[in-house]
């Protein structure tokens, strides 16, 4: 059992595990592109996430001694082949003064400097940026909280429902597509509006609610695309807007009503092609209708089908009434338009949140603030000696190897 | 407001042009020694960044507002943006060689408009309510400063696996002028690294105005997916390089296979794959 407790161990922090696991997700989650959004939702997907934040985990916990050790423990040479070999220097001198200069340099530069005493000297080691050795771990960890974030939506609820100025919709006979509800309050639609700019162009659409309880008015606000209502830790967003047309149809004195949804048009002249893209409804027996609103105009394009290859185009204003094929009597009663309001409660955000904010903070740190190391041993000859000092690779030999540079370039010159 | 039409529709083919002409030059200046001509690509390359930039600012006073919200516009400004990065590595790090394998993009970029968007998909349109938002700046030039960020570390992963493509020997002909192996695969990771940490800006920030927008931060969405793999590919291209057997040629082909995915994220699920996010 132990054996294969440390199996496991040894491949779930092995570099090259988190390396396949990420490719097999990236493979899974591009076919899902080409497939079926159904894909995500499939139980190896999900596995192949919860398996990459268990190796992220893993390793996490097994590289946390060594990222403490290095960044507050770093270890002094105690011989020179423990100094660093391809960006090294060495520099023959008095070993006080040559420690002065060194202290001098270092500290001025911003190195967080130990030194200890050896048995023929000393040797020292100094570190600069030392929460760069942070960085990676931050990252792995941001990872794993925002997963974590996105299974605690599975606590929230997501629904969504369509209503005209004026409805009062319970909260909970909201139609939920995911999670539940219970809430003991009221959404009353106050108004909707298709806002339109001075020059023509549509500004948003805007939906004034109010939270009601028993009569009374808990919240009020006004909602519209990017800028969601939120009250009790719900949010309202507005996810549809459409306008529909009150109609009726008279023939032989019998009237039937009603309401067809209209899509929009620029004008009369893409209205032909537009109507294309409408689909037909009966409102009477052997009659269709499609409709259009002029943008920005209460101004209603009606295509009217009868039996056989008839078809007639109408242009109607609120109140107005037009004939068609020698029978009914269709007239336009009014305009309205109806608001879809999204309704989501998810508690996972802020971990998701804030799991961001960490991955921006992890790759700042492992990009950006480097951790810089050099150490040395000076070995004493009588009254001089030779300090011996290195500068660590790191990720990036070019910078660290000019950094090397200028630190000697002070040292030489002080 | 036709003068400043006319001034766009210039300047747009001037940036054209120049690109063109510095591309190919950039490609001469491979085979010749001559120094004036390394000097006339990079000129070449400015003047082309230089009609690129009038032509965004044009875009810009005519629209009243950043030139962002649709794919002509995306092209626009990610040509800009790459020919920016190629300059500044250019002229920092001395790479003559690497306009030959950058420039190409943002004129195939360019010659793609020309020959495939009509006048309509030009022409400024009102931007939807969905667009109408801050974030829709800070989405959209995190993504620019990415993908040029990308397109110049695919130009140095090319140069590198060409300089130590086996038979080849690094110190003759045009493979000669080019800077050793491994200043090549250490720039190709500085590059990545800016260019990754855009690219994590470009998916949390989307990720933040979807949430207002739409209500969920995340939707299987093909161009939100494939963002993703590109990280991902990048991602493990980071790894990839501080394991020891994979530094060197296996990072090159990494870098070149994560700048496909770019190239899909932007070509292929704009053509390929509709979704929610069909702007751009």
């Amino acid at each position: 059992m132990k054996k294969w407790t440390k199996k496991l161990w040894l491949l779930f922090t092995a570099m090259k595990t988190g390396l396949i696991l990420l490719g097999l997700t990236a493979l899974l989650s591009g076919i899902g592109t080409f497939v079926s959004e159904d894909v995500y939702a499939l139980v190896w997907l999900k596995l192949l996430f919860g398996l990459l934040c268990i190796n992220l985990i893993v390793c996490s916990i097994s590289r946390f001694n060594s990222a403490v050790k290095r960044s507050f423990h770093p270890q002094i040479p105690r011989n020179i082949h423990a100094v660093p070999q391809r960006i090294n220097y060495s520099v023959t001198g008095n070993s006080s003064e040559l420690r002065q200069q060194l202290e001098n340099v270092l500290n001025t530069r911003g190195y967080r400097l130990d030194m200890a005493e050896t048995t023929d000297g000393w040797a020292f080691t100094a570190l600069k940026h030392r929460m760069g050795y942070w960085g990676s771990y931050i990252v792995h960890i941001a990872f794993v909280l925002i997963v974590i974030g996105v299974m605690m939506g599975a606590w929230g609820f997501s629904g969504g429902f369509m209503g005209l100025s004026g409805d009062t919709v319970k909260f909970n006979d909201i139609n939920f597509n995911k999670g539940s509800a219970d809430k003991g309050y009221s959404v009353r639609i106050n108004a909707i509006e298709d806002r339109y700019l001075a020059n023509g162009e549509r500004d948003n659409w805007y939906t004034n609610i109010s939270i009601i309880q028993s009569g009374r008015e808990l919240a009020t606000g006004t909602l519209s695309v990017n800028h969601p209502f939120k009250y009790d830790g719900v949010y309202y967003y507005q996810s549809k807007y459409a306008d529909y047309a009150f109609i009726s149809v008279e023939l032989d004195g019998r009237k039937i009503s009603s309401m067809i949804p209209l899509g929009l048009t620029a004008d009369a002249s893409t209205a032909k092609t537009d109507f294309h893209y409408r689909l037909p409804q009966k409102i009477q027996n052997s009659l269709y209708v499609k409709g259009l609103k002029l943008q920005n105009r209460p101004v209603v394009y009606l295509q009217v089908y009868g039996t056989g290859d008839k078809d007639a185009l109408l242009q109607l204003t609120p109140g107005q009434s037009e004939f068609v094929f020698n029978q009914y009597k269709i007239t336009l009663e009014n305009l309205t338009n109806a608001t879809g309001l999204q309704v989501k409660y998810d508690p996972g955000v802020p971990v998701v949140w804030l799991g961001c904010g960490m991955l921006l903070l992890g790759l700042i740190l492992s990009f950006y603030w480097r951790p810089l190391l050099v150490s040395g041993v000076f070995l004493e000859k009588g009254q001089t000696g030779t300090l011996s000092m290195g500068m660590s690779m790191g990720k990036m030999a070019k910078p660290n190897e000019i950094e090397f540079s200028n630190i000697l370039e002070a040292l030489l010159s002080s | 407001m036709n003068q400043l039409q006319s001034l766009e529709s210039y300047s747009f083919y001037l940036t054209v042009i120049a690109y063109f002409l510095a591309m190919m030059v950039y490609w001469i200046r491979m085979g010749s020694k001559n120094k004036a001509v390394g000097k006339v690509a990079a000129v070449l390359a400015v003047i082309g960044w230089a009609g690129n930039t009038i032509t965004l600012i044009t875009r810009t006073m005519l629209a009243h507002r950043l030139p962002l919200s649709n794919g002509y516009e995306f092209i626009l400004t990610f040509c800009w943006a790459t020919v920016l990065i190629l300059l500044y590595y250019e002229f920092r790090f001395k790479l003559k060689a690497l306009g030959a394998f950058v420039m190409p993009v943002p004129f195939l970029l360019l010659a793609f408009i020309v020959m495939t968007m009509g006048a309509n998909e030009r022409i400024i349109h009102a931007i939807p309510p969905a667009l109408k938002s801050y974030w829709l700046t800070f989405h959209v030039i995190t993504a620019i400063f990415s993908y040029g960020g990308f397109a110049v570390s695919f130009g140095l992963a090319i140069m590198y696996l060409i300089k130590t493509q086996t038979g080849t020997n690094p110190n003759v002909g045009i493979v000669a002028r080019f800077p050793e192996a491994e200043v090549l695969d250490e720039l190709c990771y500085k590059v990545i690294i800016f260019a990754f940490s855009f690219l994590t800006l470009v998916i949390i920030t989307g990720a933040i105005w979807a949430n207002y927008a739409w209500g969920t931060y995340w939707s299987w969405d093909p161009k939100e997916t494939w963002s993703l793999i590109t990280w991902f590919i990048y991602a493990g291209y980071l790894h990839a390089r501080l394991m020891y057997d994979w530094k060197g040629k296996r990072a090159a082909w990494l870098a070149v296979f994560g700048f496909a995915a770019v190239l899909f994220t932007f070509f292929g699920v704009n053509y390929l794959l509709p979704g929610l996010h069909s702007y751009a």
